[in-house]
């Protein structure tokens, strides 16, 4: 019965909760401000690193999600539904996704060079901001003081996936003027999620890394940005393999979420996006490549690392059984009671014998877990990943706007890359005039945790 | 790839434009997006076309639609037809050649030239039926959709089993008359001719609202004549005239003789009914409560002799030995008694009064009621047939629930439930979760997965199968070759003995 209330509410989701008409509608503004407590979180995570300030992982993690925590009780106070989208995570080298340690012992701690990868996400009512970033840990103080770019493979990467993200961008903004321009360059073609995949494989091409299983450029909605447990039917966009759980044990060629994405789709001014670019460095046999696909790792060579154990889980609302452990049924009751639909980590259980309860709960599927992902080959590969949510606003005066939520203002680590992008139509994206498309981004704010700032004066939005 | 979106409504849970109905409702109909307090108002609604309607608009993924747009939509249907029938510039219609149709004058005037019109219009003349289709066809309307007429109907059940009169013969049901051709005989007020079920499908608030006193109301209504038989009073005459003439040619059959063949002078009515029952295979049902077995016997038999009816069928003979044949022919020496209708044509017959259970009148077994002049009430009940199950009582604000466990006071919104169901009351379940926004949406995107269907890859489809006949070709003929060399030794050896 309360299914039923939420699908008559959902008639009204498709018209106007998932639309939208301008940057002062009630629903941008949320979107906005989970993107500028984003930004805010991730800028300060990354300057830390940078700084050489925290070099735990746990320690990363854990002041993550307590900032996203503190920062989000403080606006919306009418909205039951905010917090955390995603549990930050601290990916470093060939791990692709879902490390975030449980103890502070036998955590990880950053090391010279390491590239390292922070994730997070902040969702106000449902209207999410999932952002990642990619960095080098340097063995300077600060990154002024370096004196040459990292060259190598390793900035061919890092280039290729800031590039792609920046094209993938500029293309979804061209919808935006293409009824007011239809005899322009990009104006009489549908963005589609067959374009995004020649562009972001043409960009992969041209820097010689791999796309890895995982990367999405897809329309989210609503509380729907692609959790493991949600089987959505009509996604937009493009999806490189899948590293669902239910996907793994399948046919590598193809998994779930390629199967429920259309591709054909265009994209239409008014809806957000998600932009996920995950690329590797790869060396290995012929094999362990996607057949169908030479440019996209093999979801084999993705594999859940062995030792590390997951720590981050969904709730799985399809699902619902009685536990005979005493410790499950705590955790499920303290799991329902949050009533939140997206990912949770361990730590923020208080239930005794947490560990075994989610354990439980994780093997009857009642929680999914988030899996620690690692790429294997024989040297090393190591992957960068850069993520970001953007809004392709419209605009009743002039032409639109894409809305970068999160990641936009942090510059990527100084690298230099010997490739050269060639194709015209990729270089008309990536120049400055971004073919005709505006691109604003969320500011973050000052946070003043650790930093005795005083209280954090909340930035206008600047166009950038 | 699929059309089903995850934001747009799925035909099975959208229909809620009563939503507050059907999610307080225990009994629903997801088609229609309604719900019921009774299983039986649950099961009537399953008949109704509105509901078979929005059934065929669910299939085609359309969202169902309200009785209220049902209605005029049915309205508009009936007005559209109406306007192209009398748009047609030519139309006939001979009644009494089974409402036969005629576009063209041309081949009207051929068909009352031809034999078969006339043998059918002398036949009817005999019959005397000529032009009372109209009254009955209205007055199965009228029966078919007001439910005044069905809650005044049924009061006609009350009251002793009355001694058959003659004309009791004609006491056929609508549903027979109906699915004949021959429409002669017109339903007739006669308590044995009572076709409808209880008021157990009527809303509790009426009767809690019409108190006790007034709850007596349709059946004073129902005593008198309805709006039905003031519309026909005048066919009502036609219709004794030519029962009367009936009775004149009528064959009367004794009551000591058999009703399917010629046999007569049986010693008594018993040796009467054995013979029908050995010899032609006859079963009165319920014998135990059957009270007037001469009632019965006579009223068979005069709707053969005298109405020449088959009694199982809707057949009408020419004459008592044609129904006779058609009746012996067909294995139809039967009394129908499967449908309520049925039961409630012979109803007056049995008494099943000691069948009531004894708890019925006693007011000590229930757990917390104050006041207890029920008895005084007993007479109220307008339901004696035993197939209907629900019972009522209307004392004040005191209500008994369909299912005769429990007793609910409206006023202060208690319910007072059977003692011998106190194990069930007594447990504690847990509430209904409430789904927040999230889960809902979350529930709702994946639950579509269930109703996305899944395209036919024709080429993977035509390999399988390729696969499949490769298979079984090479068993047959791996078995083929084995059955070659099964016998080649000296001594046969079975080989599931082993060697």
């Amino acid at each position: 019965m309360s299914l039923q209330e939420i699908v008559i509410d959902g008639e009204e989701t498709v018209d106007t909760k998932n639309t939208l008409t301008s940057l002062d509608s009630p629903i941008s503004l949320k979107y906005v401000a989970a993107g500028r407590i984003a930004q805010s979180v991730l800028s300060y995570l990354v300057r830390e690193i940078a700084q050489r300030r925290m070099t735990n992982v746990y320690d990363i993690c854990h002041t993550g999600d307590s900032l996203i925590e503190q920062e989000t009780s403080k606006i919306y106070k009418n909205v039951d539904e905010k917090g955390i989208a995603g549990p930050t995570t601290v990916d470093i080298n060939n791990c692709v996704q879902g490390y975030s340690p449980v103890n502070r012992e036998t955590a990880y701690v950053l090391s010279n060079g390491d590239i390292v990868k922070i994730s997070l996400g902040v969702h106000f009512d449902g209207y999410t901001s999932l952002v990642s970033h990619t960095l080098i840990a340097l063995p300077t103080i600060a990154p002024i003081d370096q004196v040459a770019p990292t060259t190598g493979i390793l900035a061919d990467e890092i280039c290729a996936t800031h590039l792609a993200t920046e094209a993938v961008m500029s293309l979804l903004g061209t919808v935006l003027y293409r009824y007011e321009n239809p005899s322009g360059y990009y104006g009489n073609r549908p963005v589609n999620g067959e374009r995004i995949r020649d562009l972001v494989e043409s960009i992969a091409k041209t820097f010689q890394v791999k796309i890895v299983p995982g990367s999405a450029v897809r329309r989210v909605k609503r509380f729907l940005v692609g959790q493991d447990t949600v089987h959505e039917v009509d996604v937009k966009g493009y999806a490189w393999g899948s590293i669902s759980i239910e996907a793994m044990t399948d046919d590598p060629d193809e998994g779930d979420l390629k199967k429920m994405i259309d591709t054909e789709a265009a994209a239409e001014p008014g809806e957000a996006w998600l932009v996920d670019i995950i690329m590797c460095t790869f060396s290995g046999s012929e094999s362990a490549l996607n057949k169908k696909n030479p440019l996209q790792v093999s979801r084999r060579t993705l594999k859940p690392h062995g030792d590390l154990k997951p720590t981050i889980f969904t709730r799985d609302y399809n699902r619902n059984l009685s536990m005979k452990l005493k410790s499950a049924r705590g955790v499920l009751i303290e799991v329902d009671n949050r009533k939140s639909v997206y990912p949770f980590h361990m730590n923020n259980l208080s239930t005794p014998g947490a560990p075994l309860g989610i354990a439980a709960l994780a093997n009857a599927n009642i929680v999914a877990p988030t899996k620690v992902m690692m790429i294997q080959g024989s040297p090393s590969p190591i992957a960068t990943r850069v993520r970001t949510t953007v809004l392709l606003m419209p605009s009743a005066k002039h032409v639109g706007e894409v809305v970068r939520l999160g990641g936009g203002s942090i510059k990527p680590s100084w690298v230099h890359s010997e490739f050269e992008v060639t194709d015209e139509e990729i270089i008309e994206l990536l120049s400055e005039k971004k073919a005709g498309v505006r691109v604003r981004n969320v500011q973050g704010s000052d946070l003043n945790v650790v930093t005795e700032n005083g209280a954090a004066d909340v930035q206008e939005m600047e166009v950038e | 790839m699929s059309a089903v979106t995850v934001s747009s409504p799925s035909p099975a849970v959208i229909g809620s434009s009563t939503p507050a109905n059907a999610a307080t409702a225990l009994f629903t109909c997801n088609s229609c997006g309604v719900g019921f307090p009774t299983p039986d108002m649950q099961r009537r609604h399953m008949k109704t076309d509105w509901h078979r309607y929005n059934l065929k608009r669910r299939v085609a993924t359309l969202p169902p639609i309200s009785a209220e747009i049902f209605a005029e939509r049915v309205l508009q249907q009936m007005d559209a037809s109406r306007k192209n029938e009398e748009k047609m510039s030519f139309v006939q219609i001979c009644r009494v050649c089974g409402n036969k149709r005629f576009t063209s004058a041309g081949a009207y005037e051929n068909h009352l030239s031809s034999s078969r019109h006339k043998d059918n219009l002398k036949r009817a003349e005999q019959l005397g039926l000529r032009d009372d289709d109209d009254a009955e066809s209205t007055l199965s309307g009228v029966r078919d959709h007001s439910p005044d007429w069905s809650v005044a109907s049924s009061t006609f059940s009350l009251g002793e089993p009355v001694q058959p009169q003659p004309y009791h013969a004609f006491g056929f049901r609508d549903s027979r008359v109906g699915g004949g051709g021959k429409k002669s005989l017109r339903r007739h007020k006669t308590p044995s001719s009572v076709a409808t079920s209880s008021v157990a499908g009527d809303d509790l608030d009426s009767v809690i609202g019409d108190g006790a006193g007034d709850f007596l109301g349709p059946s004073d209504r129902g005593s008198s004549s309805t709006a039905g038989d003031h519309d026909a009073e005048d066919e009502d005459e036609d219709i004794d005239s030519i029962i009367a003439r009936k009775l004149q040619n009528a064959v009367k059959l004794p009551i000591n003789a058999c009703i399917f063949c010629s046999a007569q002078n049986f010693g008594g009515i018993e040796v009467t009914v054995a013979h029908m029952q050995h010899d032609h295979g006859l079963f009165i049902p319920e014998r135990d409560y059957l009270v007037d077995l001469e009632g019965l016997i006579t009223y068979l038999s005069e709707k053969v002799s005298i109405g020449n009816a088959c009694l199982y069928c809707s057949f009408i003979g020419r004459s008592l030995n044609s129904v006779r044949d058609h009746m012996v022919a067909k294995q139809h020496c039967k009394i129908p008694y499967d449908t309520e209708d049925e039961r409630l044509e012979l109803s007056s017959f049995y008494d099943f009064s000691s069948s009531y259970p004894d708890d019925y009148e006693e007011e000590d077994d229930w757990d917390d009621v104050a006041s207890g002049e029920e008895g005084a009430e007993e007479d109220a009940e307008t339901v004696t047939d035993v197939s209907v199950v629900s019972r009522r009582r209307a004392d004040g604000n005191l209500v008994l629930d369909p299912t005769g466990f429990e007793l609910s006071l409206p006023l202060s919104r208690l319910r007072i439930g059977h003692r011998s169901l106190a194990r069930y009351y007594r447990q504690s379940l847990r509430p209904p979760a409430e789904l927040r926004e999230g889960q809902g949406t979350v529930i709702a995107a994946s639950s579509r997965r269930a109703l996305a269907t899944v395209p036919r890859d024709s080429v993977k489809e035509r390999f399988t199968k390729k696969d499949w006949r490769d298979q079984r070709d090479k068993q047959n003929r791996d078995i083929r070759r084995e059955q070659r060399y099964i016998n080649q030794q000296k001594h046969y050896r079975d080989p599931m003995l082993g060697g």
